[in-house]
């Protein structure tokens, strides 16, 4: 077709060569001078171009070519006037890029179907509980709960399983002990969710109660590296959790878990110990026949009988119902990233908008080659077909490198969310893995489309609408008053909406420096830590647990450069445990248990982290299990609880247990908040320290199913040295037992705001861009409205004007429109603090320090958005407009 | 100009063209030179119009073109009738005149 078409062309341009010479041979012969005949039989024939397109058309080579034409025109264009076309371009690609990389996580998180199959049959029983102050989801059930579902629900299939999942130690024949994801699931689960294990088969109703046989369901990639894809291992014993457990299947390579696991243990539900709090959650699967309305409203019959025992407060409804599994694993993210996606698409809004504005302003410089073009015959179909391709030739440029820089904010994004991940190793953010799919770039080819009709057609059919006679006369001097409207009100709504990002980023980055700057209560330096699963059948009592904690730190202390070791049940910066108590004396005893948090530790907890003692005396050899039971609370605890001014030597009880004397007071450190209390995310929150030697058998069992216990050592040693020391130190006491996630001190501080870092960069990224494109705007229009009205400044300086004042008044609509969008913004942002206050803590939405700043930053960048373009007046001479006139 | 000459009607130039073919192989500039001569100079067609108008009626397969040498020793294309082309020349001859005829006859009625 190529080639028929090229040698097409070449006949053509021979034919018509050789009817110019004829013509112009024929004209000599009749005595006119051989120069003179070559013009003349030109201008006899006609204008060439037009004719050859006519041949083309008559030889079925018109569609395509026109579209060609457009095209080549449209490259042309855009190469004359490349800062237009490279800022237009560049603002698309940065658009679209960070719309794609934003999507992808979106898309992620809340829209991409879990990989079973029929997700929309899948779902998790959960409690809405409905009070005055709103609606609140709760998908944690307890064992009583479970057990009432397991009897009474028909339309469903359903399972449980433990809603945290720890790391246990895996002993592999021929390997080191190895620290592996497990998830405790009950019989039925894998069915639930519609996968059947690889190898063998899942667990059992047997095997699913309390001293039934210990088995494992192993995945396919953990099957891979500690076992090396033996088939054999199915049906043979393996050393978990410090016993033997009988492999039962291995699950294919393409299964994921949520959270996700690498081993999975017979649940056991129970109605006390973990099945007396609510730490199960509940899946469920339509059964065949059922829809998913048949299963709500058998939930809500349900919910009746269930909760009428409960004495709830007036005003609170609960209700048993089904949300989707997806909707209750992105629960906590679900609003941060709809707001994310919100500001990218505001980002994009006002992309296009300043895309837009450019082009507009270009048009207006245009209106005289679009007139000679109209006034040459062409169709306004043909002007508006170019101008069109024009911006689609820009939209598929910008769309390209759009995607590239996706990629690489993907790939960003990406290495913060794993970070993030690392930092709470017992939850994982990311369900699903992380990619761009083809609905992404569908999604992203339809935004660019949408922005060249959006940013293409306006302009085109503005100037279109040109008025020819006027347009050649003006010599394309003045834009006409509408237009100029439209591209000023354009610039304050990208001023506005960007105002509206950078309030949003203002308020977001004050409270990462608020956390971020609360006095830790600890001293960081030097401190390295790590975790150590006791979720082991050799460790089920007491004296085994304390054993080991004091020989393997009796053995680190050993080693030199050690200054200090110490075990707590959790770090600060961390979620501790919570659980109920009362204080039983002092001037404010109490009738019930209140929610606090609680943490073993060892002597030597609070020297190594250098926690300083308010009143009384730390943890030593004193409190043995025989001793009587002592506690140390911190701070808070006196504040919230207490309210006496004498705390050691007074008592608490946990539940109905023994009285235990507080013995000493220690300043707060910052926790994690444990969705109790009305806290921050991080804060002082109140905490009773036990002696880790008067811990109970079943509290340790029970505690070491959700948390591992963590070592902290002060060491002047280099970091890998000190992590081998502690390893070896572990390994002579217990081979098997491995460290797990040595971190220091200001990693795990630092980890405990991945998620407000998280946002804090995003949404600064988003807003940085959007003052970029911002100041773009305002710089293009004021850079537009110089270049028209040169010859008015040039007169005005001929007539006396000074400089100075032609580039204020140049400059002046500019900081203007600025200050309209400012106003605007602030309204704007007005309305959206409600959206935002989920995101912050500690500062108000409408914080006027922020909006202060945020209102200075954008006048600063309009100003100088604004001046840039307006000193080119100073190069205006005044002579050669006088001249031009 | 001693004659006053005519603008050619669209569509009467294909009928002009395939006659001025018919009488022997021609190039473009050629058929512009043997329908002026035909018509002692009464028939003026521009001559940019004429390519278009070859183009479509090779399309259509009623004249077929070969690149050949001129007089001058320039290459220059060459038309000559098809059948189809002639049998075209025919039908609308006929029906033209038929045309003229019938309006002939109308503009020449006695009133």
């Amino acid at each position: 077709m190529r080639r028929k078409r090229a040698r097409f062309e070449a006949d053509m341009d021979a034919e018509l060569r050789d009817h110019l010479a004829a013509r112009a041979q024929d004209l000599i012969s009749r005595g006119i001078p051989p120069a003179e005949a070559e013009l003349q039989a030109r201008r006899e024939f006609g204008a060439i171009e037009s004719i050859k397109d006519d041949c083309r058309q008559a030889k079925g080579f018109a569609g395509l070519d026109a579209l060609a034409r457009d095209f080549r025109f449209a490259v042309r264009v855009l190469r004359k006037s490349p800062a237009y076309t490279i800022t237009a371009i560049a603002t698309l690609a940065l658009c679209i890029g960070a719309n794609t990389a934003i999507f992808s996580i979106v898309d992620s998180v809340l829209f991409r179907p879990l990989p079973y199959p029929e997700p929309d049959r899948l779902a998790w029983v959960s409690e809405l509980q409905h009070t005055p102050d709103g609606d609140y989801e709760e998908t944690a059930q307890n064992g009583r709960r479970w057990e009432f579902l397991r009897d009474n629900v028909r339309t469903m299939d359903i399972a449980v399983y433990a809603s945290g999942s720890q790391g246990v130690n895996l002993a592999p024949p021929g390997m080191g002990a190895q620290y592996v994801k497990q998830q405790r699931v009950s019989a039925g689960f894998f069915r639930v969710l519609g996968v059947a294990p690889l190898i063998g088969r899942e667990i059992q109703p047997v095997e699913d109660v309390a001293g039934g046989p210990a088995v494992a369901v192993l995945s396919h990639s953990l099957w891979r590296r500690a076992f090396a894809s033996d088939r054999a291992i199915v049906g043979r014993k393996i050393l978990l959790r410090g016993e033997p457990y009988t492999v039962i299947g291995i699950m294919p390579s393409d299964f994921r878990s949520v959270p996700p696991a690498e081993l999975w243990t017979p649940l056991r539900p129970s109605t006390t110990g973990e099945g007396g709090g609510a730490n199960y959650s509940v899946i469920a699967r339509l059964k065949p026949g059922f829809r998913r309305q048949d299963g709500q409203a058998e939930l809500a019959a349900l919910s009746g009988p269930l909760f009428s025992r409960l004495h709830l407060r007036p005003g609170i409804i609960l209700r048993m119902h089904l949300v989707s599994v997806q909707r209750g694993l992105s629960n906590d993210l679900r609003t941060p990233l709809l707001l994310l996606w919100f500001a990218v698409g505001l980002v994009l809004l006002i992309g296009c908008v300043n895309v837009a504005s450019l082009a507009l302003a270009r048009s207006g410089t245009r209106r005289h080659e679009i007139a000679t073009r109209i006034a040459l015959g062409s169709g306004r179909g043909a002007i508006l077909r170019q101008l069109l391709s024009e911006s689609l030739l820009m939209a598929i440029a910008g769309a390209t490198a759009g995607l590239a820089i996706g990629y690489a904010a993907l790939a960003a994004l990406k290495g913060l969310l794993y970070s993030l991940d690392a930092g709470f190793p017992d939850t994982s953010l990311l369900n699903q893995p992380l990619f761009m799919d083809a609905r992404l770039l569908l999604v992203t080819a339809a935004t660019a489309l949408l922005t060249a009709l959006v940013f293409g057609l306006y302009p085109g059919v503005e100037a279109t609408r040109v008025d020819v006679r006027n347009a050649l006369a003006s010599w394309g001097r003045t834009a006409t008053r509408r237009q100029g409207w439209v591209r000023r009100s354009l610039v304050v709504c990208e001023v506005a909406l960007g105002m509206v990002l950078l309030v949003s980023a203002g308020v977001v980055v004050r409270t990462l420096a608020l956390l971020a700057g609360l006095t830790p209560g600890f001293d960081a330096g030097n401190v390295l830590t790590a975790r150590l699963s006791l979720q082991d059948a050799r460790y089920t009592t007491a004296a085994q647990v304390n054993r080991l904690f004091d020989d393997s730190l009796s053995r680190i202390r050993d080693y030199p450069g050690v200054e200090a070791a110490g075990i707590g049940l959790t770090l600060p910066y961390e979620r501790a445990l919570n659980e109920g108590a009362r204080v039983l004396d002092g001037s404010h005893p109490m009738q019930n248990a209140q929610t606090t948090n609680v943490t073993y530790v060892t002597p030597g907890y609070f020297e190594t982290l250098r926690i300083t003692l308010q009143r009384g005396r730390l943890f030593d050899q004193r409190d043995s299990s025989t001793a009587a039971p002592v506690a140390i609370v911190n701070d808070a605890y006196v504040h919230r609880y207490i309210r006496d001014s004498g705390p050691v030597g007074m008592h608490v009880a946990f539940g109905d247990g023994k009285p235990v004397e507080i013995v000493g007071v220690v300043a707060d450190v910052q926790e994690k908040r444990a969705g109790w209390g009305d806290f921050g995310p991080i804060g002082p929150i109140p905490d009773i320290y036990v002696p880790a030697a008067q811990f109970s058998d079943a509290g340790f069992r029970m505690v070491h199913t959700w948390f591992t216990p963590k070592w902290v050592v002060r060491a002047s040693a280099p970091r890998a040295a000190m992590e081998a020391a502690m390893q070896q130190s572990v390994a002579s006491v217990d081979p098997q037992l491995p460290f797990a996630e040595f971190r220091t001190m200001d990693e795990v501080r630092s980890a405990a705001f991945g998620m407000q870092r998280l946002q804090t960069t995003l949404l600064s990224s988003l807003a940085g861009l959007a003052l970029l494109l911002s100041a773009v705007g305002i710089y293009g229009i004021i850079a537009h409205s110089v270049i028209e009205r040169t010859r008015e400044f040039g007169i005005r300086i001929a007539l006396g004007s000074s400089h100075a004042k032609a580039i204020s008044a140049a400059a002046r609509p500019g900081i203007a429109l600025a200050a309209i969008g400012v106003a605007a913004g602030l309204l704007l942002s007005f309305w959206a603090r409600k959206l935002i206050s989920t995101l912050i803590w500690g500062v108000r939405p409408d914080d006027a320090i922020t909006l202060a700043g945020v209102s200075a930053i954008l006048l600063a960048a309009a100003v100088a958005a604004a001046l840039i373009p307006s000193l080119r007046i100073a190069r205006i001479d005044p002579a050669m407009t006088l001249r031009e006139e | 100009m001693p004659t006053p000459s005519v603008d050619v009607l669209q569509g009467t130039l294909d009928m002009l063209i395939l006659k001025a073919v018919s009488l022997g192989p021609l190039h473009g500039y050629g058929i512009l030179l043997r329908i002026q001569q035909i018509s002692k100079d009464a028939l003026q067609i521009p001559q940019g119009s004429l390519y278009p108008a070859l183009y479509r009626l090779e399309h259509g397969g009623f004249i077929e073109s070969e690149w050949g040498e001129s007089e001058n020793k320039r290459r220059s294309k060459y038309y000559r009738l098809t059948a189809s082309g002639r049998k075209r020349l025919k039908e609308e001859t006929a029906s033209w005149g038929r045309l003229t005829e019938a309006i002939g006859s109308v503009l020449n009625a006695e009133a």
